[in-house]
């Protein structure tokens, strides 16, 4: 997995390419950073798969996001990626494009 | 008081000490000399003074006596000549009277008379008086007549009718100024042939001679003269005013001075002597008086003196002593601070050198050329003391670097055999291998291997060698070497152990190495093994562990051509060797128990799980029973798992890092299976879940994923098998999805996507295996 940070002031957008696994999901967190961050962006048009590793870090960012007063969102999903968030759940809690 | 004292004392410094012990003696003895002197030499220190002052006194009594007899033998010499003469006519009689007196050696300036009378009827009184008077130088000759001679002067008659000389008491003569008293010598005298007394021959001398002379002797005396005469009048006295009038005993009784009249008692029967005047009129104070006896003139002389005169020299004495004791002392304290100071010197220099030797720095260097006194030998001793030191640091510095030395030579020795262990564990699909060896502090000879004899066949070796540190360490190495490469070309375990017991017997090296052999057939399970002397392996089957019934036969390196009785054993899928040394059953707690074969079989039975795991069960346990009690022994444990023949078996390593790798694989054989990439999809997602949740959660330590594909029932199926702790994941419960983000638990959605991207999903535990097969629909 890869992933660009791209920060302006409240807004920061994300993208991610490649297997969001249970090795590299934890680096998404580090590498964000949440201070006086209202609007999170992550755009998965390169994620081939995300795995439960992936969606809770998608989750935990969530929490983070609702805490902060701000929001996030997550646009381009592939068909099977989405599907993914859909079965557990997450297009109710999530912004899903 | 003389704790007090004492231990005041103590806190001064020894000079201090010395010095006041020093002065206290000093100070006793001169306290002492003092008394000594005032009691005991006072009487010694008179004596001498008084007889030094008694020598004047002598030579004054001996100038009277000369005096006197020179008075007496002018007197006789007249007489002598007289009584010789026929006739006595006048100019004769001047002749006479003038070479007699020429004998006088008297000072002119005093005058003598010199005269002589002849009877010329005794009894009567009358006769001639013929006189010769000298004053001033001139010579003056009478010749008259005298009736009534004895009323001239009565005492006359008192003379003795005898021809020896008579001595008068002083009187004042007519004949003279009559200032000054005289005495006269009288002789009587007969002519010859007369036979009765025919006259007087008398010398006179004014005393006032003698006054002079007494005043003159005076001024080289220590005290004053006086003179009595026999009847003790004061011829001469110091007070002038007694002088020719006051009696001696007069004085005595007057004045109440026994003593004084002792003295003239003395000097009236010729004896000399001293008495003491408490007061006197002379010096107004006390006096001495020395007296003594003047022979012929029956005359005595004292000499008074001051008695300060006695008593000053000892006083001056004992001042003088005193005086030089007490320089004495000061030069003497100065001397014992010099002494001390010079004699501690050394000694706090060595008590500083003491304290840096104390301190570890022995740089500190001692006096050379120490005097040869206690502290010279005080001296010799800090120098051996030195020495041995140093020796002594020498040795236990030599004795720790050896010890260091021999310490590192021990882990170069545990390094060595620590590195001949193999630690890669091959990953294969029809078995699991684990080893472990725990080193003891000093190093055992204990070492096992696994190798492929070739492709199909892979052989595992535990052995102990007797013995212990680098030579065991070596042999080790030697034994496991030769095991390798006779292995190469030889199949039976029998032989290789033939082979290598020969190869050791050859070798000088006395060590005997306790050793277990087995070689895995992979294809079929058949298991070979061959023991050397060792423990007895376990073999685990569907009963569980149990101790294998083994051949023992004699131990390698002890005989040479010894034939190692083979045995074989059919391995079937799950069946597990153990393989141990002494190390571990007989390892002993701290009371001395062993360990023993009955908690191995316990501890191994517990619980099953992958080798690695049950080795570190197995090690924790022993270790919970040793507690503190040292390991004495290398403890090494090998276990051996066999896992069936299977070709189509993917084996890898059950770890996180390896999931890219699996997700390949699985990917790659989905194509090669035309598998469609909606399922491609979901068996992906599952495969991620359920090898991260292995790599995970299955093994403590380490273990063996094997994966299986294939197809079956119109469904790509896979089946991951491993040794790990048995799992459920059909037991999971399924999230809640209507949560909202903040109440959603991140946990748990794994097996649920699991469940939700396969369509067949099966869990079984076989032979302590867990084995899960999933099934997506193509």
């Amino acid at each position: 997995m890869e992933f660009t940070i791209q920060k302006e002031g409240e807004k920061a957008v994300c993208s991610i390419m490649g297997r969001i696994d249970t090795n590299s999901a934890p680096e998404l967190l580090e590498k964000i950073d949440f201070t006086d961050l209202k609007e999170l962006v992550f755009d998965l048009a390169d994620v081939d798969y995300v795995f439960s590793a992936g969606l809770r870090v998608f989750l935990q960012a969530q929490k983070v996001m609702n805490a902060n007063g701000g929001t996030m969102k997550l646009i381009n999903l592939q068909p099977s990626v989405k599907e993914i968030f859909e079965i557990v759940g997450f297009s109710g809690i999530m912004d899903i494009e | 008081m003389y704790t007090a004292v004492r231990n005041w004392l103590r806190r001064r410094s020894l000079t201090f000490r010395l010095s006041v012990s020093i002065s206290v003696c000093v100070l006793a003895g001169v306290a002492w000399l003092w008394f000594y002197l005032a009691e005991h030499s006072r009487p010694i220190i008179r004596a001498h003074i008084e007889s030094l002052a008694r020598r004047p006194l002598h030579d004054v009594v001996s100038d009277l006596v000369a005096s006197g007899w020179e008075i007496e033998s002018a007197a006789l010499t007249i007489k002598n000549t007289l009584k010789e003469l026929p006739r006595t006519d006048v100019s004769m009689m001047r002749h006479l009277l003038h070479s007699g007196m020429q004998t006088l050696t008297y000072d002119d300036s005093y005058a003598a008379h010199a005269w002589v009378y002849v009877f010329e009827d005794e009894d009567v009184s009358t006769g001639t008086m013929y006189s010769a008077m000298i004053y001033d130088g001139n010579f003056q000759f009478t010749s008259k007549e005298i009736k009534n001679f004895y009323e001239l002067y009565p005492w006359f008659k008192a003379v003795p009718k005898e021809e020896i000389a008579f001595w008068s008491e002083p009187y004042i003569a007519e004949e003279f100024n009559q200032k000054s008293p005289v005495i006269t010598c009288l002789i009587p005298f007969k002519f010859v042939g007369s036979d009765k007394f025919d006259g007087l021959v008398a010398v006179s001398v004014d005393l006032a001679a003698v006054r002079e002379y007494i005043a003159m002797a005076e001024t080289t005396s220590i005290g004053k003269y006086w003179v009595v005469s026999p009847q003790g009048r004061f011829i001469v006295h110091p007070n002038e005013k007694l002088q020719n009038v006051a009696n001696i005993q007069d004085v005595a009784a007057q004045k109440n001075l026994p003593q004084l009249q002792h003295a003239f008692d003395d000097i009236s029967v010729g004896r000399a002597g001293s008495i003491e005047i408490p007061v006197s009129t002379v010096y107004d104070n006390a006096v001495v008086v020395l007296y003594a006896p003047v022979k012929d003139l029956n005359w005595g002389v004292g000499l008074v003196c001051s008695k300060k005169e006695f008593v000053e020299p000892l006083r001056d004495l004992q001042v003088k002593m005193m005086t030089f004791m007490l320089l004495w002392l000061a030069a003497l304290l100065f001397l014992i601070n010099y002494i001390c100071r010079r004699s501690t010197k050394p000694l706090l220099d060595l008590s500083k050198v003491a304290l840096q030797y104390g301190e570890g720095d022995f740089s500190a260097t001692l006096p050379e050329d120490a005097a040869k006194d206690e502290i010279g030998v005080m001296t010799d001793a800090f120098h051996k003391m030195r020495d041995n030191l140093l020796q002594h640091i020498a040795l236990v510095q030599k004795a720790a670097s050896e010890r260091q030395k021999g310490e590192s030579e021990l882990e170069i020795a545990q390094k060595i055999q620590l590195a001949a262990l193999p630690i890669d564990f091959p990953i294969h699909p029809e078995f699991e291998i684990y080893a472990t060896m725990t080193a003891a502090r000093k190093v055992g000879g204990d070492f096992y291997d696994f190798f492929f004899v070739d492709s199909e066949h892979f052989a595992v070796v535990i052995a102990d060698v007797s013995g212990k540190g680098i030579p065991a360490a070596m042999s080790m190495m030697n034994a496991k070497a030769l095991i390798r490469s006779i292995a190469k070309t030889e199949h039976s375990v029998s032989r290789i152990f033939y082979e290598v017991n020969n190869e050791l017997c050859r070798g000088s090296a006395d060590m005997f190495i306790t050793a277990f052999m087995a070689v895995l057939n992979l294809k079929n399970g058949e298991l070979n093994y061959v023991n050397a002397g060792h423990n007895p392996p376990f073999v685990r089957t569907e009963s569980g562990y149990n101790m294998l019934k083994v051949e023992r036969n004699i131990v390698l390196g002890a005989m040479p051509n010894m034939k190692f009785k083979a045995e074989h054993l059919q391995m079937t899928t799950g069946n597990r060797l153990f393989l141990y040394t002494d190390g571990v059953n007989e390892a002993q707690d701290i009371n001395g128990n062993f360990y023993g074969e009955q908690r191995l079989t316990a501890i191994l039975n517990s619980e099953l799980q992958s080798p690695s795991d049950t080795l570190n069960l197995v090690k924790t346990d022993v270790s919970k029973f040793t507690q503190d009690a040292e390991q004495s022994d290398d403890m090494t444990m090998l276990e051996l798992l066999y896992c069936g023949a299977d070709t189509n078996t993917y084996t890898v390593e059950a770890s996180l890092k390896n999931i890219d790798k699996i997700l390949h694989y699985v990917e790659q054989d989905m194509q090669t299976k035309s598998v469609d990439l909606k399922v491609q999809h979901k068996v992906m997602v599952a495969t991620e879940e359920i090898v991260s949740n292995i790599a995970q959660y299955a093994y403590r330590l380490t273990g063996t994923l094997r994966l299986k594909t294939f197809v079956a029932n119109e469904m790509y199926c896979l089946s991951f098998t491993d040794n790990g702790a048995e799992y459920n994941p059909q037991k999971q419960s399924e999230p809640d999805l209507n949560l909202s983000a903040e109440d959603r638990n991140i946990g748990g959605l794994g097996i649920f996507l699991v469940r939700k991207m396969t369509d067949f999903l099966d869990y079984k535990r076989e032979n302590g295996q867990n084995i899960l097969t999933i099934g997506v629909k193509i």
